[in-house]
């Protein structure tokens, strides 16, 4: 007789493990329901991938397959005329704020007209109205040894701005077997024309990350390794021809450690690895500390002002292939960080965190601090129902949380 | 008004409509003229033509439904309130027997969705026994019931179990001698009860199942 009861046991145990776990006591589902924002934004970043987003004296720009600017306190976006003359027929492939808001320059690479007729070309403003082209090495889109410049990296300390070389090194003897690709970094400032960093000349080969310059004038380049570079940022259009000390960086060589994102904020550095640990190196004699936050690759770290605890560290999340789950970002301080849904005060709550970039690869930040207000560039892919790839939280002593751009 | 909160209404005064035929049924009621057979027979026919009950002890139905599911009312009201819901649908499965003239309990397994303003999705699913009371001026059935169960509520991936309770009733128009179609209105009543430290979550749902509806006599 003992063996039905067994199973009855087993049974209610089982029974009562799935009630468990199918219910989240500390979860009110139908008071964040209420607390759920219709989220009604532009055409312009409906189910758009904006890659970058960015200030410029009275101006923000957000990067989406062209540049798009708006007045600050607007929320009026428009499609920038790029160029000598400027002109909106132009596919943007990177563009990168270098200094800061107040008196920094942006940078766009842009591509102008189509194949076998396309050109590359990196063009600057001061103002946001006049540009003016930044010369550049050729470019070869197409064919044996093909060149291109990939991306852009601006710098926050002096106007920097550094570009990715891309050479395709085209097998001509099997144009369907391509032979592997190396990278090589330029810089420029002031309109100069690029320069080649010859440290990493003839190229490596992997892309470029990032780079960043710290608060003490140090630039750090993030590809395979993770290097410090000297001259200072101060030095501005010098060589970076001789690296101090190469920075060593733990784990590095294999695909699921390789570094994602580098990004420098509040007095520290933090290296983002695509197998979602963080490491933050603090400055100038500060531990190197790490945190592992999941499995998905970690892109931009920012620190913003917090209500709770002065302030507060989001992280974003990347994903690895189209459609691939993504979790939008970790926020938090440092020890205590956790995906959004769980600490939301940026987003406000759980609800609008979830209704807004939960789902989605976050590729940037930007935070405007004397405007209080915090951007986020995403990924929204294509659904249903309207997302957007541009979110805007407004900080005045309380963060109101994420409304669509 | 609240467009939901119309709506509830609406379905409220049509639920009322088949009491009038339970007070013409009622004892004491003023004989109504005999209704016609239905076409092929079957338990109702035993009462084609009287006033009698014709649902007798150990009848049968099956009983499937889709129709419409109408967020009503969320206590307390805070933000966006109701309106944050659309409106969803939902389906059941039913199963009654008959205990006593015109009395039956059986059980009745349901699920309902509604998108949210941001865009997510209330799924919940209810189990829970019934009990009703038929009636009928053949062609047309009335019925009243309730039921009380249990309910599992999904929403972005968070979960809850807790206590169900339905009330309602619906119209049928006998077609043949074993199928019954018609309309039937139910009031939801779902509690999302929190515990312990969170008891202070607890908020309580309303919404308004509005279907079509088959019953099948065995």
């Amino acid at each position: 007789m003992q063996a039905p009861w067994r199973a009855v046991r087993a049974m209610s145990i089982l029974l009562a493990s799935c009630l468990a776990l199918a219910c989240n006591n500390d979860f009110a589902i139908f008071r964040t329901i209420q607390g759920e924002k219709k989220q009604v934004g532009t055409q312009v970043f409906d189910e758009t991938s904006v890659s970058n987003v960015f200030g410029l004296l009275g101006n923000y720009y957000a990067a989406t397959g062209t540049l798009n600017g708006s007045p600050v306190g607007q929320d009026s976006w428009s499609t920038v005329a790029i160029g000598s003359p400027p002109s909106t027929n132009y596919a943007l492939r990177s563009a990168v704020l270098a200094g800061n808001q107040a008196s920094g320059t942006v940078y766009a690479l842009i591509e102008i007209g189509v194949e076998p007729n396309m050109t590359i070309k990196v063009y600057s403003t001061v103002d946001g109205v006049n540009w003016i082209n930044v010369p550049i090495p050729a470019q070869t889109v197409t064919g044996a040894n093909a060149f291109t410049f990939d991306a852009l990296y601006g710098t926050s300390t002096n106007g920097l701005v550094f570009a990715e070389g891309h050479a395709y090194n085209t097998n001509t003897s099997d144009p369907t077997n391509p032979g592997p690709s190396t990278y090589t970094l330029w810089y420029s400032q002031g309109g100069a024309a690029f320069q080649q960093v010859t440290h990493f000349a003839p190229g490596i080969d992997r892309p470029i990350r990032g780079v960043v310059c710290d608060n003490s004038g140090n630039y750090y380049f993030a590809s395979e390794d993770l290097l410090q570079m000297s001259p200072t940022c101060s030095d501005g259009g010098s060589d970076f021809s001789s690296i101090a000390a190469p920075g060593t960086f733990p784990n590095q060589g294999t695909t699921s450690t390789t570094i994602w994102d580098i990004s420098f904020t509040g007095s520290a550095l933090y290296v983002s690895r695509q197998d979602g640990v963080l490491f933050q190196y603090s400055f100038p004699s500060g531990p190197v500390q790490s945190v592992s936050l999941g499995s998905l690759p970690l892109t931009q770290v920012i620190q913003v002002p917090s209500a709770i605890t002065g302030t507060t560290l989001l992280v974003g999340s990347d994903a690895i292939g189209a459609g691939s789950a993504a979790v939008g970002y970790y926020e938090g301080t440092w020890g205590n960080i956790q995906i959004g849904s769980n600490n939301s005060e940026v987003a406000s709550n759980s609800s609008v965190f979830a209704t807004t970039v939960a789902q989605f690869p976050v590729h940037a930040f930007y935070w405007d601090q004397v405007n209080g207000n915090l951007f986020v560039a995403v990924s929204p892919g294509f659904s249903s129902t309207s997302y957007y790839g541009l979110y805007k939280s407004a900080w005045t002593g309380t963060w109101a949380g994420w409304s669509a751009q | 008004m609240k467009p939901h909160s119309a709506a509830a209404l609406a379905i409220a005064a049509l639920l009322l409509l088949p009491l009038s035929s339970f007070a013409a049924d009622a004892p004491g009621a003023a004989p109504s003229p005999s209704p016609a057979s239905p076409p092929d027979g079957g338990s109702g026919a035993s009462a084609a033509g009287t006033s009698e009950n014709p649902y007798l002890p150990g009848d049968q139905t099956i009983g499937l439904s889709a129709g419409l599911h109408i967020p009503a009312f969320l206590v307390p009201s805070m933000e966006g309130g109701v309106a944050n819901l659309d409106l969803g649908g939902s389906f059941s499965f039913s199963y009654q027997y008959f205990i006593l003239r015109g009395f039956a309990v059986g059980g009745n397994l349901a699920g309902a969705f509604n998108s949210t303003i941001g865009g997510l999705s209330l799924f919940v699913a209810p189990l829970g026994a019934t009990a009703s009371y038929w009636w009928a001026k053949l062609p047309f059935e009335f019925t009243l019931g309730g039921e009380l169960g249990a309910y599992l509520m999904r929403y972005n991936n968070y979960g809850m179990i807790d206590p169900f309770a339905k009330a309602g009733g619906g119209v049928f128009w006998r077609v043949t001698g074993s199928w019954s179609v018609g309309l039937q209105a139910f009031l939801w009543f779902v509690p999302e009860i929190h515990y312990g430290d969170f008891a202070s979550l607890s908020d309580f749902g309303g919404f308004v199942e509005t279907s079509v509806a088959a019953v099948y006599h065995l």
